[in-house]
C-alpha cells in the first residue's frame, strides 16, 4: 500500500513539474511517428534550471549567515557534536569516537545474548515429486536412466460411492479402526532411552520443548 | 552420528533443506502487465515500439522515441475463484488495486535529417499480482494433510535418526509441521503388528473406510514489482537496438489455513479435528536485464527479437505456523505455534532463486507511418514468446554453504527440471486510429508449464479498449479478461496417491493509462 501512495504522489508531482509543448498543433504518436521535438520544451527547461539554481545560491548564503540551515538539506541528518561525532540519526553504524574521553570507538549497539534465529525453510519431502524418486527406476532410454514414482500418481475420486451414502455409513460405525501395519513409516527410538511413547512430556536435553499430557 | 548432526543443526542454526519446487513457477508464469494501450494489445511488444512497455519486453522499441512521455498507469482488479475439489466446487471472490508501467522516456533526435536517434526511459511496473483467495473443500477418504507431518517426521528418524525429544526443541530441525503435530498429538508413535509406527490421528478415520472433511482458505498478498532503466539506439529508422537493466522487487504473503474434521458422530475414532495456519512472507530483491532488437526491412513491416536473461533474486522468508488439534477418547485440546521450536521468533530463511529466461519474436504491420496524425490509420502486431520453466534455480545464501545443503539444493533443482517444462506464449492485437480516437483489440495465451499430464494450467486474455490522444495529452482505458485455469495440490504424499483441487479464474482488470508529452 506504501508503495502505491508513493507512486500516486509521485506522480501527481512529475505531472504537475511538466507542460507539454504540444497545446496547439497535433500530438505525435511515437508507435507511428516520432518527430523531432520542438524546440520551446528546452526554453521552459532553461528556465526551471535557472530558478533551482538561483534558490541553491539563496541557500549557500543563507547557510552562511545561520548554521540552523546547514541542517535544511541534510539527508543524512548529523548531530554535529564535537564530542560524538561519526553518528547520525539515519546512519547509526552502532560505533562513534570521543578523542577528548576515549581514544577508541565507543561501542553503542547493545551486546548480549540472543537466542538464534531458527533458519529451517520451507521444506517438502523431494520424493514426493516426478522424477526424484530413484529408488522406483522404470527403465534405461538412450542410456539415461528413467524414473517412475507411484505417489506422483493423482486420484480425486474418493474410494466410497456417493457422498450421502458414504456419510451415512460414517455414522453406522462406532469402533475404531487400527490404521494397516504395513505403512513404512516406522520410528525407532533413540539409543539413548528416549521413549518416543505418547505419553512423552520430558525434555532431558537444554531447549527441549514439553508436550503437555495426552490426558485420559 | 545423528546426536552429531542436531549439535550442528542447534549450535550453527544452518539450513540444511531450501524451498520448495512450486516457487519457481510463482515468479515465471503470469500474463505480461503494461500500460493500458499495450494490453488492450495483448501486450504485444516484441516488434511495435513506441511505448514506455517496451522497456519490459524489448527495449529495442524505446528507439522508436524522439520525443519525452511520462504516463501512469492504475489498474483494478476483479477476482472470481472457482475451485472444484474432489467433486465439490466452491466460489469466491477477490478485488483489489494494482498499477501498470509508470515512467519516463525521453527521446533524443542527433539531428533533424540525420536519421539517428537515441532514447532512455525510467519505468516501474508490477509484473505480478499476487492478491488473490481460493477457497475449498470436499470429502476425502484417502489421505490426511496430516500424513505429511508422520512422513516428515518418520522420514527424519530414519535419515538423522531424530526422536520426539529432538524435535520438540526449542531450536527444532522440523519446527513448521512435524513439531507442532507431534506436541498436539495430531501425530503420534504407535506399536501395530509389533512395531512402532508414525500414526497421524486422521489415519483411524480412513482405515475405517470413513471420510474426512478437509477445506483450505488460502490468501495471497502482494507482488512483484520492477524498476527498470532501459536505453535504445535507432539508426537511420532501420535498425534499432535497446537493453534494459531492471531491480524486481518482491514481496510476497500467503496465510494458508487448513482445515480437516472427522464427518462421522463416532466419538471414539480419537480424532475429531485440526486448524493448521501456515503464515509466511517472502520478500527480496534482484536484478536481471533484457536486450532486444527492431529491424525494418521496410516501411509498415518491423521484425523483433528479444532475450530476457533470468532474473536472480535474494529472498527472505518469514514463517510462523499454528496448530490446534481436538481428539477424542480421550477427549483432549492442543494447540501451539511453531514459535515454541524456533525459539520465540518467527523463523527465517534466506535464499536465492533464479526465474527462467526468456525469448521473443515478434511482428508487426503498420499502417501509414506518417507525421500527419490524421493519416495514420493502425497497426497489427504479434508476439511468440518462449519461457523456460524448467530452468528455475535456487541456490544457498549462507555464508557457509554445507554438503547437505549442496545435495538438497541439487535435488530440489532436478525437481524443478523434471516437474515443469519450457512452454509458447503467444499474443496479438492491433488498433485502429480515427484521427485522435483509437479503438484496439487483443487476444494473448499463456500455455501448461507443468509437465504431468494430469496437471492443466494456462492463462487466456481477451483484451480491448479505447484511447484518446490531443493536446499533448493523452489518456487509454482497457479491459483485460482473463480466464485462468491452475491447479493446487494443497499436499503431496510419498506412498499414496496424491489429490488436487482444479482452479478456474475469471479475472477482469479495468487499466487507465494518462499520459503527458513534453
Amino acid at each position: 500500500m506504501t508503495s502505491k501512495i508513493l507512486l500516486v504522489a509521485l506522480s501527481v508531482a512529475a505531472f504537475s513539474s511538466c507542460s507539454t509543448a504540444y497545446k496547439t498543433g497535433q500530438t505525435p504518436d511515437d508507435v507511428y511517428y516520432s518527430p523531432v521535438r520542438p524546440v520551446a520544451e528546452k526554453k521552459y527547461t532553461e528556465r526551471q534550471d535557472e530558478r533551482r539554481s538561483i534558490n541553491n545560491d539563496y541557500e549557500i548564503t543563507m547557510t552562511i549567515r545561520d548554521q540552523r540551515w546547514r541542517n535544511f538539506r541534510d539527508d543524512y541528518n548529523y548531530d554535529y557534536s564535537p564530542y560524538n561525532y561519526a553518528t547520525c540519526k539515519t546512519l547509526n553504524y552502532g560505533y562513534y569516537y570521543n578523542p577528548y574521553y576515549y581514544p577508541w570507538a565507543i561501542y553503542t549497539s547493545r551486546v548480549g545474548y540472543s537466542a538464534p534465529v531458527n533458519t529451517t525453510p520451507r521444506m517438502v519431502n523431494l520424493n514426493v515429486y516426478n522424477g526424484y524418486n530413484t529408488r522406483v527406476a522404470s527403465g534405461k532410454t538412450n542410456g539415461t536412466l528413467t524414473f517412475s514414482n507411484s505417489a506422483s500418481q493423482y486420484n480425486n475420486s474418493n474410494r466410497s460411492g456417493s457422498r450421502i451414502g458414504n456419510i451415512l455409513r460414517q455414522t453406522i460405525e462406532t469402533m475404531p479402526s487400527t490404521p494397516s501395519s504395513n505403512n513404512t513409516r516406522s520410528y525407532t527410538p533413540s539409543s539413548s532411552g528416549s521413549s518416543g511413547s505418547s505419553s512423552s512430556g520430558s525434555g532431558s536435553s537444554s531447549g527441549s520443548v514439553s508436550r503437555p499430557g495426552r490426558g485420559g | 552420528m545423528k546426536i552429531y548432526l542436531l549439535l550442528i543443526f542447534l549450535l550453527t542454526g544452518s539450513s540444511i533443506y531450501a524451498q520448495v519446487p512450486e516457487d519457481a513457477i510463482r515468479y515465471s508464469f503470469y500474463p505480461q502487465n503494461g500500460t493500458a494501450r499495450n494490453m488492450a494489445i495483448g501486450g504485444t511488444m516484441g516488434s511495435l515500439g513506441g511505448d514506455i512497455n517496451a522497456t519490459f519486453v524489448n527495449p529495442a522499441g524505446l528507439g522508436f522515441y524522439k520525443t519525452n512521455e511520462f504516463v501512469i498507469t492504475p489498474a483494478f482488479s476483479l477476482n472470481n475463484n472457482q475451485a472444484k475439489f474432489r467433486g465439490t466446487d466452491s466460489e469466491n471472490s477477490k478485488n483489489n488495486f494494482g498499477f501498470g508501467t509508470t515512467g519516463w522516456v525521453f527521446g533524443h533526435s542527433s539531428g533533424k535529417n540525420s536519421g539517428n536517434s537515441s532514447a532512455f526511459s525510467i519505468a516501474f511496473t508490477q509484473t505480478a499480482n499476487f492478491n488473490n483467495e481460493v477457497r475449498y473443500k470436499g470429502l476425502n477418504d484417502i489421505s490426511s494433510f496430516s500424513e505429511q507431518f508422520a512422513e516428515e517426521f518418520a522420514n527424519a528418524n530414519a535419515k538423522y535418526g531424530y526422536t520426539i525429544d529432538d524435535v520438540l526443541n526449542s531450536n527444532s530441525p522440523l519446527p513448521y509441521g512435524s513439531a507442532p503435530a507431534l506436541y498436539t498429538y495430531l501425530i503420534d508413535t504407535v506399536t501395530i503388528g509389533g512395531n512402532l509406527q508414525v500414526i497421524a490421528a486422521p489415519e483411524y478415520i480412513l482405515a475405517a473406510n470413513q471420510a474426512l472433511h478437509q477445506e483450505m482458505i488460502q490468501k495471497t498478498k502482494g507482488a512483484i514489482s520492477e524498476l527498470a532503466i532501459g536505453f535504445a539506439y535507432n539508426s537511420k529508422d532501420k535498425w534499432f537496438i535497446g537493453a534494459t537493466i531492471g531491480i524486481p522487487l518482491v514481496n510476497y504473503t500467503s496465510n494458508t489455513v487448513f482445515k480437516e474434521s472427522d464427518t462421522s458422530s463416532n466419538t471414539s475414532n480419537y480424532f475429531k479435528q485440526f486448524e493448521y495456519t501456515d503464515n509466511f512472507t517472502t520478500r527480496g530483491t534482484g536484478f536481471n536485464a533484457r536486450i532486444g532488437i527492431i529491424y525494418r526491412p521496410q516501411d509498415y513491416i518491423r521484425l523483433g527479437l528479444a532475450i530476457h536473461t533470468p532474473t536472480w533474486i535474494f529472498l527472505k522468508d518469514t514463517r510462523t505456523t499454528y496448530l490446534t488439534t481436538e481428539l477424542e477418547n480421550p477427549v483432549a485440546n492442543f494447540t501451539v505455534n511453531s514459535q515454541t521450536f524456533t525459539n520465540s521468533q518467527p523463523g527465517v530463511a534466506n535464499y536465492i532463486q533464479s526465474t527462467p529466461f526468456k525469448a521473443i519474436i515478434s511482428a508487426s504491420y503498420v499502417f501509414r507511418e506518417v507525421k500527419d496524425v490524421t493519416r495514420q490509420k493502425g497497426f497489427i502486431s504479434a508476439d511468440v514468446e518462449y519461457v523456460h520453466h524448467k530452468g528455475s534455480r535456487f541456490s544457498s545464501d549462507n555464508e557457509t554453504v554445507t554438503d547437505e545443503e549442496k545435495v538438497y539444493y541439487k535435488a530440489l533443482n532436478k525437481v524443478v527440471k523434471n516437474n515443469y517444462k519450457g512452454n509458447l506464449n503467444f499474443r496479438v492485437g492491433g488498433e485502429l486510429k480515427f484521427k485522435i480516437i483509437m479503438a484496439r483489440l487483443g487476444f494473448a495465451y499463456y500455455s501448461n508449464p507443468y509437465k504431468e499430464a494430469e496437471l492443466k494450467a494456462s492463462r487466456m486474455l481477451l483484451s480491448g479498449g479505447l484511447g484518446y490522444r490531443n493536446k499533448g495529452f493523452f489518456i487509454d482505458l482497457t479491459y483485460v479478461h482473463a480466464m485462468n485455469k491452475d491447479v493446487n495440490i494443497p499436499y503431496r504424499l510419498e506412498n499414496k496417491q496424491n489429490t488436487f483441487a482444479e482452479l478456474k479464474q475469471q479475472r477482469g482488470n479495468i487499466v487507465a493509462t494518462v499520459g503527458l508529452k513534453f
